[in-house]
């Protein structure tokens, strides 16, 4: 499957039978996944799924209880090597807050063998009026360009990045998505974690979705939502949910996905229920149908 | 090589540099707490015995001081010029508080006063007060005297005073100021470095960096040798101030050097240790209060050692900055302990070493 992960299509990250236990839960529970060059894998799962630990294993954060990683078809743990190829950035980042932006790129980019132009990554990130700002006084959208521009400072082959839109606005977020399939276009394969399902169906190649430390489905956004069997989703208020039997609630709403639309619109309209709307499935309504939970 | 630099370089802006919280444990607080010392210690002896001399005979008198316990009095019966300008001259070499010189016959003519002190035939008794009010044990011992002499109704105290004092005295703040770097050095670690690794490992900091191909024992590494350079610049800023307040920085420097650095590295294993232990801030808070208080009262930085119960003082010699302190005293003959001042330092410095490379994986980021 990986050709020594030196070419475009090669296999830069392969996971197989991962396994972590606690005394109290099985985090994750025997999990195989692969990402290629230039292909974006989007992991998802509720709260509590196994995301983070498995990434943070993969990471070389945590350790593992058995199975097997192996990076760039050659690497079987997270040494030097495989550090200087990857990218991290993390839900929650935490800077030097006293350093300026250019600082803080100088420093990562001083930690790497290769690196990126600090010129061009500034510009990339749209960071130019704030090189010389701390890191203090940056506003939450620009910590997290920062935050995604340093998973990129040594040109890395394999990028995580999770949650990397968190905090930033429909502008930015759809600027961000850009640079993302900008980086992908250029051969690195990127690990995404999200709980934006707009954001993992745009940009995503494959999709995880996890649950209880199992990936509990797997593919294209499209195959997902194809193989998920469902035609069209109702959504309607919470309260007239008792009409039908297979509903999913979820907050204030219900959903219903079927194959009927007719018959249960007409269902609705003679319970005087008309604030419903009728819709295309999407990964959300997959997430939703497999999981039982809206993600938070 | 360069990057080690580029990190150091970042850390010394982010933990010294550009940080308030340093510049006050580092520039700010040695130097208020030095000068609030030697405000309110600097003229105040060692011992609170004050030392009288009386020119004169006085059966009365002397039964009155003999009563009062820090009295140590003395009186001589040789009125010559040259008795007088020695004893005046002890005032200013600080070998004496106050000088009394009574008339001849005081108790005669004291006894006399009392009986004529309702007539026409009244005349007060005059006694001559030396002392030098610069001085408080002087100026103490002034006001003590002159009570008594007030209380007994009908002397006059005449009062001189000496000024021409000589600098050849017991000096707190000599004596103070390794106090005052071993309190900043304490503050240093405890409030700085060990609060610094605890945030940006909680926060998630180190957890970054430890993405990147650089061990983070060299990060600890630089942070503590941030630390100890910030230190020493520290030290420069206070030695200035302690200079100028007529402390005698130049004698002290080499031990204060040696025993700066010592500590520091005692100070750095002992708190890497401890973050081997606990991640948890408020755990890590009452180990720095309880350490810092035992250390700053029981250790000898304020007051000497050879004060203190026996008891009290075993228990500072277990303690390693009382050793940095005291130490530091020697080259000015101020220190407390006679024995060796690095064994003990040394020993914790090896203790902590073991434990930290015993437990060096609790110093990662995650699990």
């Amino acid at each position: 499957m990986s050709n020594n992960g030196e070419t475009g299509s090669a296999t830069v990250l392969e996971v197989n039978n991962l396994k972590k236990y606690y005394p109290s839960v099985k985090a994750v529970d025997d999990i195989s996944f692969e990402v290629n060059a230039g292909e974006i894998v989007s992991i998802l799962g509720p709260n509590g799924a196994g995301k983070t630990t498995t990434i943070e294993i993969i990471e070389g954060l945590r350790t593992k209880d058995e199975g097997e990683i192996s990076y760039f078809g050659r690497f079987k743990e997270v040494n030097n090597e495989v550090k200087n190829r990857v990218g991290v950035c993390f839900q929650e980042n935490s800077f030097f807050e006293d350093l300026t932006v250019s600082e803080t790129i100088r420093l990562y980019k001083s930690l790497y063998e290769k690196s990126l132009d600090t010129k061009e990554l500034i510009e990339i990130f749209e960071l130019e009026e704030k090189v010389k700002t701390r890191i203090r006084h940056l506003s939450g959208g620009q910590k997290q360009r920062l935050a995604v521009a340093l998973a990129f400072v040594n040109d890395p082959d394999l990028v995580f990045l999770d949650e990397p839109t968190v905090g930033l606005d429909p502008h930015a977020r759809r600027n961000l998505w850009e640079i993302i399939l900008k980086f992908k276009s250029q051969g690195k394969g990127i690990v995404l974690t999200t709980h934006y399902m707009d954001e993992a169906q745009q940009l995503s190649d494959k999709v995880y979705i996890m649950d209880h430390g199992n990936i509990i489905t797997a593919g294209s956004p499209q195959e997902l939502i194809n193989s998920s069997g469902l035609e069209s989703v109702i959504e309607f208020p919470e309260e007239s949910s008792a009409l039908f039997e297979d509903v999913i609630i979820a907050g204030e709403y219900a959903y219903l996905h079927t194959r009927d639309t007719v018959s249960a619109i007409r269902k609705l309209l003679e319970s005087n229920v008309t604030n419903f709307v009728v819709r295309q499935p999407t990964l959300e309504d997959v997430f939703l149908k497999l999981t039982g939970k809206k993600i938070d | 090589m360069k990057n080690h630099l580029v990190l150091f370089v970042s850390l010394f802006k982010q933990l010294f540099l550009r940080s308030k919280e340093s510049v006050f444990w580092l520039a700010i607080f040695p130097i208020v707490l030095f000068l609030i010392l030697t405000a309110i210690f600097g003229n105040m002896d060692e011992n609170v015995q004050f030392r009288v001399k009386i020119l004169g005979e006085s059966k009365t008198l002397e039964k009155i001081l003999s009563d009062i316990e820090q009295m140590d009095a003395e009186f001589i019966a040789d009125y010559s010029q040259e008795t007088i300008d020695t004893l005046k001259k002890n005032i200013e070499e600080d070998k004496l508080d106050t000088l009394v010189v009574l008339p001849e016959d005081f108790d005669r003519n004291y006894s006399s006063a009392l009986l004529l002190r309702r007539t026409l035939l009244f005349r007060q008794v005059p006694v001559e007060l030396h002392y030098a009010p610069v001085r408080q044990s002087s100026a103490l011992a002034f006001d003590v005297v002159k009570g008594i002499f007030n209380s007994m109704d009908v002397v006059e105290s005449v009062k001189y005073e000496v000024h021409n004092l000589s600098q050849e005295q017991y000096d707190y703040n000599n004596f103070i100021y390794p106090g005052v770097v071993g309190m900043a050095i304490m503050s240093v670690f405890l409030f700085g470095f060990m609060n610094e690794l605890v945030y940006f490992r909680r926060k998630g900091t180190f957890k970054k960096l430890s993405t990147t191909p650089t061990k983070m024992v060299t990060i600890y590494i630089m942070a503590a040798i941030v630390n100890i350079i910030s230190m020493i610049l520290s030290l420069f800023v206070l030695s200035l101030v302690a200079y100028f307040l007529g402390v005698d920085v130049i004698t002290y420097l080499p031990s204060i050097l040696i025993h700066t650095l010592l500590s520091c590295a005692v100070l750095t294993m002992l708190t890497l240790a401890i973050m081997t232990f606990s991640n948890n801030p408020t755990g890590l808070f009452i180990f720095q209060q309880v350490f810092l208080q035992i250390q700053m009262f029981l250790g000898g930085f304020y007051f000497p050692l050879k004060m203190l119960s026996p008891f009290i003082t075993k228990l500072a010699s277990l303690l390693p900055l009382t050793y940095t302190v005291d130490g530091m005293r020697v080259v000015k003959g101020l220190n407390s302990f006679e024995y060796n001042h690095f064994t003990v330092p040394l020993i914790y410095l090896a203790v902590s070493t073991l434990i930290v490379l015993m437990r060096a994986k609790k110093l990662g980021v995650s699990e």
